[in-house]
């Protein structure tokens, strides 16, 4: 993902390429993602994250602006 | 940035076995120390071993997504939240300095080596330089923006380098 000065450069970008929004976070909720997704990756035993392993993290940290941009699994995909 | 093509399925989550995971630490323990990732020659001379076993060791760690393979030659490409080559988000240390893959990654690497970092990155509309202060404990201290995610959590494991 990219980063922007504002929201205004988001639009004009998005604009310019016809691109859809995705979700768009503060530097503050980055770097709460940031710290709960990467402070134990230099950690020996460490391995990637299942799906729902990585849903419970995205999970405690509430992120905006809708629950599904954030769900790892769509509701009918089971 | 399309993920590098798995010939097996790939399984997060899985449990890995412990000369993987030396490697793995080893791989994580180099670029913090120097900014880069080792190649597959310098990882099989650490290990005593022939190039092509360290590129099996790569690839191993590529199917169980511990890292990301270059597709053209089986080397490291991205460690996250490091990236073995030049991209938009440079973050520096007192120490050494490194590629991060993203924004996220941007702010993942103070996370993942717990320092005080300067992070020197440009907008993604307009491209005037923006600069961040991370402070490890704190976060960014210093600075302004906001990163914009493109695809919806679901779609994170099909194509990791288009979030």
């Amino acid at each position: 993902m990219l980063f922007f000065r504002s929201e205004e450069h988001v639009t004009r970008w998005l604009r310019a390429r016809d691109g859809e929004r995705g979700a768009v976070l503060t530097l503050d909720a980055v770097w709460h993602l940031a710290r709960a997704w990467y402070e134990d990756r230099r950690c020996p035993g460490w391995s990637p994250r299942s799906p729902e392993e990585a849903q419970a993290v995205l999970d405690a940290l509430k992120l905006p602006p809708d629950r599904e941009f954030w769900q790892m699994r769509v509701a009918n995909e089971g | 940035m399309p993920l590098e093509s798995q010939d097996r399925p790939s399984t997060p989550g899985e449990a890995t076995s412990p000369l993987l995971d030396t490697v793995r630490v080893s791989i994580y323990t180099q670029i913090a120390e120097s900014g880069a990732p080792p190649t597959s020659a310098e990882v099989a001379a650490q290990l005593g071993v022939p190039r092509a076993e360290a590129l099996a060791l790569f690839a191993e760690l590529g199917r169980q997504r511990s890292v990301t393979l270059d597709p053209q030659t089986g080397e490291l490409w991205m460690c996250g939240p490091f990236s073995a080559v030049p991209t938009r988000f440079r973050v520096n240390g007192s120490r050494a300095s490194w590629w991060a893959n993203c924004a996220w990654d941007m702010l993942g690497i103070p996370a993942a080596l717990g320092i005080d970092v300067g992070v020197r990155t440009n907008c993604g509309c307009c491209g005037e330089a923006l600069e961040l202060a991370v402070d490890a404990q704190r976060g960014p201290t210093m600075g302004e923006g906001i990163a914009h995610f493109f695809l919806p959590a679901r779609h994170w494991y099909e194509d990791i380098g288009y979030t």
